[in-house]
């Protein structure tokens, strides 16, 4: 112990007589550190915090529909959960669940908020017991019964409802749907996946009257809509709820082989990131996590390097504490706790500046159709990582140099020559080589990503979203209905479009590549659904008459909606060519008719007047799927996006917008305006964001890699001035001076450059799912950023080589 | 005390083999104070790194006090170092970051001298040397004269049976080497063994036996 205390205070005593080196290091180290620490806290938020408010959360698991071989987490057929619900004996409870978006009214006023249609049973299988009032009944999920009951999250009963405890008992209005509210969740319980909150918990059999959605999806097993968890019946573990749910599935295959001939299930933990989307934000996060792991490794390097440079200047000092009988262990722990010193400095300011950058990012601001909530705040265990990660850096890279430094003998240090000798500088140009290899991994990994999302511009998405620009007005919450909705609706497009600058505008309950879609089932006439297929699952959408002007989107056959397509004449629509190929693939489609199974209006038969391409309706690796427009003018929808075509800038077309649209009615509430390219882009929200941030790191690593061959080469140089002079002395010119420093440079970065060229060509196949198709091995990404820090290694290589080039032999003699 | 049986030390080099000592024989008794001189190259310097166990690459037998250090591995070496030698460069060799408390304080914290001992014994020291004054110095802070008397001091503060001294006074002015000069007399008067390489003529007079190599031979030896 008293070793390591003196140890401790001449450590401490260095980097007070020698801050900028500590600085440097330390800071270089934050950079790494840093990094890791923000990736990690989006990883522990999203993948390792137990639910919050969940009683036993490790007794709950996640089922989804998977493909026979296991593949895949689905939603469900209302029909094949509720066999399961009654089959599998390894569950105690069971529930189903859907995540939605309403509007609530109470008092006049109203608001958009986010919810969950659940089974009474949800909050049995969460283990939670209500705060006020009670939870959903089991006489609430039968069929046709849909009480209109709520109930309220306990944010949002203490936050916008005030905590009135006279609420409960009391009547809102969801969706325009009188509903009573009978209870409160208890305040730790925030449903049960990160970055969802619902405000509100209605029962799933209110489907059909708070959702308009078709009362025949709960015995239709054609139709998957919804998601469902369970929890573990006591003694039960989770392999034997699996075999049974796979059992369920086999014996539903052979009963129902037209609808369930290729399902199966799974079962999962429950985790805050739902079983479906677990796997891609895992490996998403699995490549953000390797990256800043590539850059902990370049600034390690970095920094190992310094520490060699920093030993070899204090071979003297190591010569003399050997010969006054320090053994190599000593003078070892000594160097090693210097080192860890610096990397606890490095820990601490990295950790800082991870939680710092975790605050920099717009969760709350994404362009996401559900708002998203989601606690970054650094917990225990993101701290436990920063200083694991520090502890283990330090402990690996730390005693590198002091082993090395130890190694020579010690007449040659006490010579004052130990500078001179060539075991540290072959571990500097190891640590330099490692840099510029990790570097080259990381710049092909933003090149790949950067050439991938200039592709992403080019891949034929069905509309054209430059030019357009878009807000929202919910006529629910502004006491609006039917007639006069669509009136004032008609009123508004009118305005809208006669803003100078605008060419057309239009309304619509959808957008495409917003990560969001309306499903239902379609009945093509002459389709039977006495089989239990159900109609064919389409997407669809409400739309005015321009919607497709508007959008860019062209028009195939026929004609689009018009004015004249209003309630009481022929109920048309349009469909997409891919619902035509699906369902008409031979004779015109024109004049064909079909039903939608949308609540009120699923008797009714509507006509094909028209068919345009298909549009990527949720991410950009869409594959477009049947889709059917309906006319606005001809169903009612309150909740619409308006979106103009306009030759103008954002800074002029958005306040004209919301003022024509506030022109038709000053109290309306509008949404920000926003453009349709940004807000399309949450098509490719998962690239951009793994491009911007290996593009930073990239570019960090490009330059501390520069500052590794420059610091390399630098000392090189002033090591063979007397070499130098004696070259010039005997005739060599500047140029060639310069040129020999500069193969020195290249030949430096060379091993690294050939190794991570060798890693890099494998990172594109890695990556190859955030690529959007991209050949994994795209000659201009890979070779472009080969060329790029080849450019930066001879750039660092040519300032050595200048100052090189301008001794003069006369001082170079000298300098020996 | 040390007994040098056919040491010999040699580079490789593109030509063949360079010889910096050859068949280099002899012994030294204990509280013996002997000058090693001859011209530059001559190998004096090389020698005393082979004897201070500083340098471990050479060829013959060497025993100190009967040990036989050609047979030892570096770690039993770098033991026989911290029990038996001393050493005093021509350049001080102060640590420069470390106060000359400090500075005289670690050779005995790399003996795992205790605390409490450390400090009785640096104070000691510091008082016999008449440099308390100068204890919170750095080496900067003092002349060479002073550099090298703190040097001295730090050689003997570990009791060593033997100091090796590589031109003690070769880096300063007469007066003061001079007086590191009595010192290192003085201490060898209390039983010390002083080996130094030297190449002042009045200062190798302070030696009882001058040992004269050249081209790595030993060419002559006086009492």
């Amino acid at each position: 112990m008293d070793r390591i205390r003196q140890d401790l205070r001449f450590a401490v005593r260095q980097i007070v007589r020698r801050p900028v080196f500590a600085a440097v290091a330390s800071l270089s180290l934050a950079i790494g550190v840093g990094a890791n620490t923000a990736i990690f806290s989006g990883v522990s938020a999203l993948l390792l915090r137990p639910v919050p408010g969940v009683s036993e959360p490790e007794r709950v698991v996640e089922i989804g529909r998977s493909r026979p071989d296991g593949s895949g987490f689905d939603s469900f057929a209302y029909p094949d959960f509720v066999d399961l619900r009654s089959e599998v004996d390894a569950f105690s409870s069971v529930a189903a669940y859907t995540l939605e978006v309403f509007s609530l009214s109470r008092g006049g006023k109203g608001e958009r908020i986010t919810g969950m249609m659940v089974s009474p049973t949800y909050f049995d299988v969460m283990g939670v017991r209500p705060a006020h009032g009670r939870f959903l009944l089991a006489e609430e999920d039968r069929p046709g019964s849909a009480p209109a009951t709520v109930v309220l999250s306990h944010a949002f009963w203490s936050g916008p409802l005030g905590a009135d405890p006279t609420v409960v008992g009391s009547t809102v209005r969801v969706n325009r749907v009188p509903v009573e509210v009978v209870g409160i969740a208890p305040a730790d319980f925030t449903g049960h996946m990160t970055g969802f909150q619902p405000d509100v918990y209605l029962p799933l059999r209110s489907a059909p009257t708070v959702l308009g959605r078709d009362e025949n999806v709960f015995e239709q097993r054609g139709s998957s809509w919804h998601m469902a968890v369970a929890r573990l019946a006591p003694g039960a573990e989770l392999d034997d709820a699996a075999t049974q749910v796979r059992s369920v599935y086999a014996r539903l295959a052979s009963a129902y082989p037209d609808t369930n001939s290729d399902r199966s299930g799974r079962v999962v933990p429950l985790g805050l990131v739902p079983g479906a989307g677990r796997g891609p934000v895992a490996a998403f996060l699995t490549v953000l996590m390797a990256m800043v792991g590539l850059i902990l490794l370049v600034t390690c390097a970095n920094v190992a390097g310094m520490f060699v440079a920093r030993a070899t200047a204090r071979e003297r000092e190591i010569g003399i504490r050997l010969a006054l009988g320090a053994g190599r262990g000593q003078l070892i722990q000594q160097l090693v706790i210097e080192a860890l010193l610096i990397f606890f400095m490095g820990g601490v300011l990295g950790t800082v500046l991870g939680v710092q950058l975790l605050g920099l990012l717009p969760v709350d601001r994404l362009p996401v159709p559900i708002p998203i909530v989601l606690d970054l705040s650094p917990d225990v265990g993101v701290l436990f990582f920063s200083f694991a990660l520090t502890l283990v850096t330090g402990l690996v890279f730390g005693p590198l140099p002091a082993l090395q430094t130890t190694r020579h003998d010690l007449t040659t240090s006490l010579k004052d020559d130990g500078a001179k000798r060539s075991g540290t500088g072959r571990l500097r140009r190891f640590f330099v080589a490692g840099q510029v290899a990790l570097s080259l991994v990381l710049l092909a990994s933003a090149g790949l990503l950067l050439r991938g999302l200039q592709r992403a511009s080019s891949v034929e998405t069905g509309f054209d979203a430059s030019g357009a620009y878009l807000t929202g007005v919910n006529l629910d919450m502004e006491g609006y209905e039917g007639e006069s909705g669509t009136l004032l609706q008609r009123q508004l497009v009118e305005r809208v479009a006669a803003i100078p600058v605008a060419t057309s505008a239009a309304l619509s309950i959808d957008l495409p590549l917003d990560m969001g879609s309306h499903g239902t089932s379609a009945y093509p006439e002459g389709w039977s659904d006495t089989d239990g297929r159900g109609g064919i699952g389409v997407d669809f959408n409400h739309v005015s008459p321009a919607f497709f002007e508007t959008l860019g989107i062209p028009v195939l056959q026929g004609r689009v909606f018009t004015d004249d397509d209003v309630a009481g004449t022929e109920r048309v629509v349009v469909v997409s060519r891919t619902m035509v190929r699906s369902v008409w693939p031979e004779g015109s489609p024109l004049g064909r008719r079909l039903r939608v199974g949308l609540a009120g209006i699923r008797e009714e038969w509507w006509t094909v007047v028209g068919v345009v391409e298909d549009v990527k309706n949720q991410m950009l690796t869409d594959t477009p799927g049947p889709f059917v427009y309906l006319p606005l003018w001809q169903v009612y929808r309150p909740d619409t996006k308006v979106v103009v075509r306009a030759a103008g800038e954002m800074s002029a077309v958005g306040p004209a917008l919301r003022r024509a649209i506030l022109e038709v009615d000053p109290t309306l509430s509008v949404e920000p305006v926003i453009s349709l390219e940004r807000y399309t882009s949450v098509g490719v929200l998962p690239q951009r964001l793994a491009a911007a941030i290996t593009t930073g790191l990239g570019a960090l690593a490009l330059l501390l890699a520069g500052l590794g061959v420059y610091g390399v080469v630098a000392f090189s140089v002033s090591q063979r001035t007397r070499e130098i002079g004696v070259r010039m002395a005997l005739g060599a010119g500047r140029g060639r001076v310069m040129r020999m420093v500069l193969r020195g440079g290249l030949g430096l970065a060379l091993p690294g450059l050939i190794v991570g060229g060798v890693v890099a060509s494998g990172v594109g196949f890695v990556l190859r799912f955030l690529l959007l198709g991209l050949n994994p091995l795209d000659p201009v990404a890979l070779g472009g950023v080969s060329l790029l820090l080849l450019a930066v290694v001879a750039l660092a290589s040519v300032v050595p080589g200048r100052r090189a080039a301008a001794v003069t032999p006369i001082e170079a003699l000298r300098s020996e | 005390m040390i007994k040098l049986r056919n040491i010999e030390k040699s580079f490789k080099t593109g030509a063949g083999e360079t010889f910096v000592l050859r068949r280099i024989s002899g012994d030294i008794e204990k509280g013996e104070f002997v000058t090693i001189m001859g011209p530059s190259g001559a190998g004096k310097s090389t020698l005393l790194s082979i004897m201070g166990m500083l340098d471990g690459d050479w060829r013959g037998e060497y025993y100190l006090h009967g040990e036989p250090v050609h047979a030892m591995k570096p770690r039993a070496r770098i033991e026989l170092n911290k029990k038996y030698i001393g050493f005093v460069f021509q350049q001080y060799h102060l640590l420069d970051d470390l106060t000359v408390y400090e500075n005289l304080e670690i050779p005995l914290s790399y003996r795992n001298v205790k605390r409490k001992d450390r400090q009785a014994i640096v104070a000691d020291t510091l008082d016999r040397f008449q440099i308390v004054g100068k204890k919170d110095l750095y080496p900067s802070q003092l002349s060479g004269g002073q550099q090298q008397l703190v040097a001295v001091a730090r050689a003997i503060i570990a009791e060593p049976t033997m100091i090796l001294a590589d031109e003690p006074t070769g880096s300063l002015h007469s007066s003061q080497g001079g007086m590191i000069m009595d010192l290192l007399a003085e201490l060898n008067r209390e039983g010390t063994t002083i080996i130094q390489v030297t190449h002042n003529e009045a200062y190798a007079q302070y030696g009882n036996r001058i040992i004269q190599l050249r081209d790595g031979w030993i060419v002559e030896e006086q009492e």
